[in-house]
């Protein structure tokens, strides 16, 4: 009893395979919800059948959901432990940097550096949208004690440094007015600092070399991290006329930071003071500035940057490892309904319509890949804090991660399993019922 | 008159292989009443296969008409026809065609599962089917639990559980041993004596001498009745 029509072209009213695939057909008779859960249970129960193809279809979302997972909190949680530190250093929305020298952010200068003074710094502290200015100049020198010699960066700055930064001395004290008029001999040192040339030692009266000079330390910075790779906490900090007068030799400033009153738009502060500094340095168009204002989000921006671009291409590679496992579940469960097939014929016999074969294996590929991102989602969480946990590098799950990542899986079972759900719907009874 | 269970009208299905047109079925007129027992024979390549897929709704004619149970179906489309075979047609197959991850009981609950409306007695009625059968004692059995003739006769459980207008077997006993296959056809004759109506596909005369009557197709054609 073979059937006459194998292998030949059937030739009969209605009788095309693609006639009425678009299976959708099972919504357009409502099911009941018993309906529909007996419906599911018949695919649990084929996936209890087929454990280990299910096994391997979730495997490859779930390594790449976890992949996606872990990279993301990484570079997520990098990002905000930027941002945070920075304002810790009060230099969050209300405050900019002024460099010395124009150029292009963070190159090498590539006007005159020597214009911006102490007389730039007084006028624009008489805007009264300023809150606070703090001058400095900074070099890197080597700072000994005893045996113990590192290149550090040596900061001059005035006494109201400190509040500006929200810098407090956890030891001794801080900079004075006195010691700026003075031009005190005295250094505070940055906690690192102070632990790598005294280690446990008591530094405050000891004193420190620099440049040569000799400089007595009067307090020690709490502790603040880094940004990026940027330590905060090696720094040797003196005072402003000192650097000037025995250490650099030289009046021009570095740098100037700009506290602006709270409320106040930084993009317009900018401006004015952009406006002021121009006019006082007598720079006309088409001269460039020979300054450079820098906001924080310009350093975030700029010190994520290579991060953001690594974790970018990781996502994407993350994401094509995603769709390679979406071609993994069309050709599993192409395995799965050829080895079904005549079961999927039973089914077309004992009433079954195309929509609803194509209901019962679009279910099933959906499920696959839900699971696996949900998994996958967990399992990434887990891994990603516990690599914070052992490593510096901070790990924070983004909100949109914990919704995109199970509903690109999904999309990506739901893309994958919609070709061969239709193979088994297009699958004709009589083809497969011997 | 009895009420006529199968009508078909010069009933023809053709294959086309390249340009040439095959023709499987040539005009096959007949009629199948209510309460019959009938057994279509005939030799390979007869178009045995394509009558009963065509009888069974799983197949479309070329040309012609087929009424099944007073509901013309020749002009369905393929939903139309799931349903029509959902609430009218029972099929046993020789293969059986068990679910094997589903016991005995789930496996005859299947034709529920794309009825539009689940009876509520679904399982009851089920459970009576296979009781019917003499599989009552083994619901929860899976199907390599059971031997052939068993497995058989869940099947059958599974084709009448809806109370079908026909009930269709195609070679139900080419996988079973003599022993098997008698018993086997002996439920189709008591089911028949009870009023079902049932169409048998066999080449084996043995098998066919249980219908009440026979039809030999050949070359696409009924060739004599007796």
């Amino acid at each position: 009893m073979t059937g006459e029509g194998q292998g030949i072209e059937a030739k009969g009213r209605g009788q095309g395979v693609g006639e009425e695939v678009d299976g959708l057909s099972f919504l357009s008779h409502p099911l009941s919800f018993k309906g529909a859960s007996r419906r599911v249970s018949q695919v649990f129960k084929e996936m209890k059948a087929s454990l280990l193809g299910v096994f391997f279809m979730t495997l490859g979302v779930v390594i790449s959901v976890v992949a996606i997972t872990v990279i993301a909190s990484l570079g997520e949680g990098t990002r905000i432990k930027i941002t945070e530190i920075l304002r810790e250093v009060n230099f969050g929305s209300n405050a900019f940097l002024v460099f010395a020298g124009g150029g292009k952010f963070f190159g090498p200068a590539e006007t005159r550096k020597d214009t911006l003074t102490m007389g730039d710094v007084e006028a624009m502290a008489r805007f009264d949208f300023v809150h606070g200015v703090s001058p400095g100049q900074f070099a890197f020198f080597p700072v000994s004690y005893g045996g113990e010699v590192h290149r550090t960066r040596v900061n001059g700055v005035l006494p109201q440094w400190a509040p500006l930064a929200n810098w407090r001395v956890v030891e001794g004290r801080f900079i004075t007015w006195r010691d700026e008029r003075r031009r005190a001999k005295v250094a505070v040192l940055g906690w690192k600092t102070a632990r790598d040339l005294f280690g446990g030692e008591d530094p405050l009266g000891k004193f420190v070399k620099v440049s040569g000079v000799l400089f007595r330390v009067v307090g020690v910075l709490e502790r603040k991290g880094a940004v990026g790779r940027h330590q905060l906490d090696t720094r040797v900090v003196i005072p402003l006329s000192t650097c000037q007068r025995r250490i650099l030799n030289r009046d021009w400033l570095d740098v100037v930071k700009v506290v602006l009153v709270p409320g106040v738009d930084v993009h317009e502060a900018r401006a004015k003071v952009a406006e002021l500094l121009r006019k006082r340095h007598r720079i006309r168009p088409p001269h460039p500035d020979d300054f450079r204002i820098i906001t924080p989000e310009q350093i975030i921006a700029f010190l994520t940057k290579a991060s953001q671009t690594l974790t970018l291409m990781l996502l994407l590679i993350g994401a094509i490892a995603l769709v390679v496992s979406g071609i993994v579940i069309t050709n599993i469960m192409l395995a799965v309904i050829t080895e079904r097939q005549s079961i999927i014929g039973l089914r077309r016999a004992l009433g079954a319509t195309k929509g609803d074969i194509m209901f019962h294996y679009s279910f099933f590929s959906l499920l696959v890949s839900l699971v696996g991102g949900i998994l996958g989602l967990a399992m990434g969480l887990v891994l990603a804090s516990l690599i914070s946990r052992f490593s510096p590098i901070p790990a924070r799950a983004p909100w949109y991660l914990l919704v995109a990542a199970p509903l690109f899986a999904l999309f990506i079972g739901g893309i994958f399993g919609i070709h061969p759900a239709r193979r088994a719907a297009a699958l004709h009874p009589v083809e497969v019922l011997k | 008159m009895a009420r006529k269970i199968i009508e078909t009208v010069d009933l023809w299905k053709e294959y086309s292989l390249g340009d040439q047109v095959i023709p499987v079925l040539r005009g096959i007129n007949l009629v199948v009443e209510e309460g019959e027992f009938l057994a279509i024979m005939g030799p390979s390549g007869a178009g045995k296969s394509t009558l009963m897929h065509i009888l069974g709704c799983l197949d479309v004619p070329t040309r012609g008409k087929y009424i099944l149970d007073g509901e013309d179906v020749s002009l369905m489309n393929d939903t139309h026809l799931s349903q029509v075979r959902n609430r009218k047609l029972g099929f046993v197959f020789q293969a059986f065609y068990l679910v094997p991850w589903a016991t005995a009981l789930e496996n005859v609950m299947l034709p529920f599962l794309y009825a539009d409306r689940s009876p509520k007695d679904a399982r009851e009625r089920a459970v009576q089917a296979l009781t019917r059968m003499g599989m009552g004692d083994r619901l929860k059995h899976k199907p390599s639990e059971l031997s052939g003739g068993q497995q058989q006769r869940v099947a059958i459980a599974r084709a009448i559980v809806n109370d079908p207008s026909l009930l269709l077997a195609d070679e139900p006993t080419g996988n079973l041993d003599s022993a098997s296959s008698r018993e086997v056809m002996e439920i189709f004759q008591e089911m028949n004596g009870e009023g079902r109506t049932i169409v048998l596909i066999t080449h084996d005369r043995e098998v066919a001498a249980y219908a009440s009557r026979r039809i030999m197709l050949k070359d696409g054609l009924i060739m004599e009745e007796g």
